[in-house]
C-alpha cells in the first residue's frame, strides 16, 4: 500500500484568486499518473469529503501528468478569519490519500 | 520583424532582480522588457491601505535597474501593477520614483502611466445596468452599500491601454492594476503578432523562470514567432522543459485548459509543448476565443476593523491538556469584563498535539484602542486563568515579545471581485503622458 505521497512528485495548495484555492498533484510518469487517474483515488466526492465543501471540482491535465483540485474559500485571502494569506498549506490531507498496487 | 525578443526581468518587481541572468537577458537584444509590480496574492492589505507593501529600497533599485537597461537599448520598458494593488496611489508612488531615477541618471524619458482606479459612481451606474457579476459564486453579492464600503475599487487593464501607449513612442510605460499577461502580450499584438499565442507567452513570462525546472524568479526570455513561441530562462540552471512549462499553466489558475482574460479567452487544449534542447522549449496552439462583450476585472477592499494580538507559547502538558477549557473560560471572562461587546476575539492553536504549543490571541474592533484591551485583557486572563488540574500557578504561557501586545492595524477584506462589461476596452483606464527631462538638469 502507498500513499499519493509516494507516488506524486509535487502536491501542493495556492490561492486562485482570493475567493478560491487550487490543489495540484503532479507525477513525472506516465505510469503513477494513470495508475492515480484510473483507481479515481481522487473524486469529486472524495474532495468534497476531506476538503469538507459540496463544490468541489476535480480536472485531470494530461500534458502536465497532473491532477488539479479547486475549492472555494470558506474565508477569502486576508480577511480577520482567514488564516492562510496564500493558501500554501492547505494540502495536508490529500497526503495520505491510499493507493491500492 | 522574424521575431519578438520579450524579455522579463522578475517574477515581481520590488523584491530584488538577480542580476547576472538579467544581464545575460540584455546581451540577447531583447525588443522590449517587461515586469510585472504587482498581485492580488498578498491579500487585501494593499488596495485598502494604500501601501505598497515593499521596500522604498527595493523598488527603486529594481525600476533603475529595468528603466536604464532600457533606455541604453533603445527600447520600452512596460510595467504594470503598480505597488502591489495598482491604485491611483500606487502609482503615483512608483511615478515619483521614476522620476527620481531620470533625474540622478541623468535620463530624459518619456512616460505613459496608465491609470486603473474607477470611481464609485461609475460602477454604481453599470450595477443599475446590470453590467456586474460575481466572479465565482461564493464572492459576496454587489450592492450600492457595498461600493460605498469600497475604500478604493480598481479595474485590470487588458492590453488595449498598453498598446494605445506603445502608439505614442515611449520609453516607460507604467501601469496601476492590469491583468498580468497585458503588460507582456501589448507589445507584440500592437507589432502584429497572433494574440493567441502573445497572451500564452504572456501568461507564462510573467512569473519570470518560475515555470522552469528548478523554478526561479530569474529573468526568462521568449522568442515569439508567427506560429510558436520558445522560452529560454536566463539562468542557465533553469531548464525550461514540455512537462515544467505545461506544468506551469497550473499554477494559481482553477483550469489548466483555459483562461478567462479582458476581452476574450485563452484556449490551450491543443496546446502542443516541445523541447528543443534539454534547456529551451517550444510551444504552439494556443488559441484566442474573442468574447461577445468586453469585461474587466474588479477589485475591491473594505475596512473590517483594527486588530491586537498577543502570542503565547505554551509548554506545561497540564495546560496543554485543558487548552480547550482555557480558550472556553477566558473568552467568557473578556465578555464580563470589557462592556463594550462590539469585537470580534479568536484564538489561534499552533501545534495542538504536540508538546509545545503556540496561541495567537487576535482581537478586532472598530477602534484600535477597544481592539488592544479586549486582546490585552484576553492575554492577561490566557496568562493566568486557572484549570483543572493546574501545577504552575504563576504564568501559563512564555511571551516572546514587550510589548505582549501588538496593534497590527487595519484589516481589511475583498468586497469586490467581479466582472464588469464595459463599452470600450479603454472605459476605465486614464492615460498621461509625462516628459521627464534628467539630462537637462546636468
Amino acid at each position: 500500500m502507498k500513499s499519493l505521497a509516494d507516488l506524486a512528485k509535487v502536491i501542493r495548495s495556492k490561492n486562485a484568486g482570493p475567493f478560491y484555492i487550487t490543489f495540484d498533484i503532479m507525477f513525472d510518469s506516465e505510469e503513477d499518473y494513470n495508475l492515480v487517474k484510473h483507481q479515481e483515488i481522487l473524486t469529486t466526492e472524495i474532495a468534497n469529503l476531506i476538503f469538507s465543501t459540496d463544490f468541489a471540482q476535480v480536472i485531470n491535465y494530461d500534458p502536465a501528468l497532473s491532477i488539479k483540485v479547486n475549492i472555494p474559500r470558506k474565508h477569502s485571502s486576508g480577511e480577520f478569519l482567514d488564516a492562510d494569506l496564500y493558501g500554501a498549506q492547505l494540502h495536508i490531507p490529500l497526503l495520505n490519500l491510499i493507493i491500492q498496487e | 520583424m522574424e521575431e519578438i525578443r520579450c524579455l522579463s526581468a522578475t517574477g515581481q518587481l520590488g523584491y530584488g532582480i538577480v542580476k547576472d541572468s538579467f544581464y545575460r537577458g540584455l546581451e540577447k537584444g531583447p525588443h522590449f522588457i517587461g515586469a510585472d509590480m504587482g498581485s492580488i496574492d498578498p491579500g487585501p492589505y494593499s488596495l485598502g491601505s494604500g501601501s505598497s507593501m515593499k521596500s522604498y529600497s527595493n523598488i527603486k533599485s529594481d525600476l533603475e535597474l529595468l528603466i536604464v537597461a532600457g533606455k541604453k537599448l533603445g527600447i520600452p520598458v512596460l510595467m504594470g501593477s503598480a505597488g502591489t494593488a495598482g491604485g491611483d496611489v500606487h502609482l503615483s508612488y512608483y511615478l515619483d520614483i521614476v522620476q527620481e531615477i531620470a533625474k540622478e541618471n541623468s535620463l530624459d524619458l518619456t512616460i505613459a502611466a496608465i491609470y486603473s482606479e474607477v470611481s464609485k459612481g461609475m460602477v454604481k451606474e453599470k450595477l443599475m445596468q446590470k453590467k456586474i457579476k460575481v466572479h465565482s459564486p461564493n464572492v459576496p453579492e454587489l450592492t450600492e452599500e457595498g461600493i460605498d464600503q469600497s475604500i478604493r475599487i480598481v479595474a485590470q487593464a487588458g492590453v488595449e491601454p498598453y498598446m494605445e501607449a506603445l502608439n505614442e513612442e515611449v520609453d516607460v510605460v507604467i501601469a496601476g492594476r492590469s491583468s498580468d499577461t497585458s503588460i507582456f502580450a501589448s507589445y507584440p499584438i500592437y507589432k502584429g503578432y497572433d494574440k493567441g499565442l502573445a497572451i500564452h507567452m504572456a501568461k507564462i513570462v510573467e512569473c519570470a523562470s518560475l515555470c522552469a525546472e528548478p523554478g526561479g524568479r530569474d529573468a526568462i526570455m521568449a522568442y515569439l514567432r508567427d506560429d510558436h513561441f520558445v522560452l529560454e530562462s536566463m539562468n542557465p540552471q533553469r531548464h525550461c522543459t514540455p512537462l515544467s512549462v505545461a506544468a506551469h499553466s497550473l499554477y494559481e489558475e482553477c483550469n489548466p485548459y483555459e483562461v478567462v482574460e479582458p476581452g476574450g479567452r485563452l484556449v490551450l487544449d491543443d496546446v502542443l509543448y516541445e523541447a528543443v534542447n534539454e534547456h529551451v522549449t517550444m510551444v504552439s496552439g494556443s488559441k484566442w476565443i474573442p468574447a461577445e462583450k468586453y469585461t474587466v476585472k474588479l477589485e475591491g477592499a473594505r475596512l473590517d476593523g483594527m486588530r491586537s494580538l498577543a502570542i503565547g507559547v505554551i509548554m506545561d502538558p497540564y495546560m496543554i491538556k485543558e487548552i480547550d477549557y482555557v480558550m472556553r473560560e477566558v473568552e467568557s471572562i473578556v465578555r464580563r469584563v470589557e462592556d463594550r461587546h462590539d469585537y470580534q476575539l479568536q484564538f489561534r492553536i499552533y501545534g495542538r498535539d504536540s508538546s509545545e504549543m503556540t496561541v495567537f490571541i487576535i482581537s478586532m474592533a472598530e477602534s484600535q484602542e477597544l481592539a488592544h484591551a479586549v486582546c490585552g485583557i484576553a492575554k492577561q486572563n490566557f496568562l493566568h486563568v486557572s484549570y483543572p488540574g493546574i501545577k504552575a500557578t504563576s504564568g501559563n504561557m512564555a511571551i516572546p515579545f514587550s510589548p505582549d501586545v501588538i496593534d497590527i492595524g487595519a484589516s481589511y477584506s475583498f468586497n469586490i471581485y467581479h466582472i464588469m462589461e464595459v463599452e470600450t476596452p479603454l472605459e476605465c483606464f486614464k492615460i498621461n503622458y509625462l516628459d521627464v527631462k534628467g539630462g537637462s538638469h546636468v
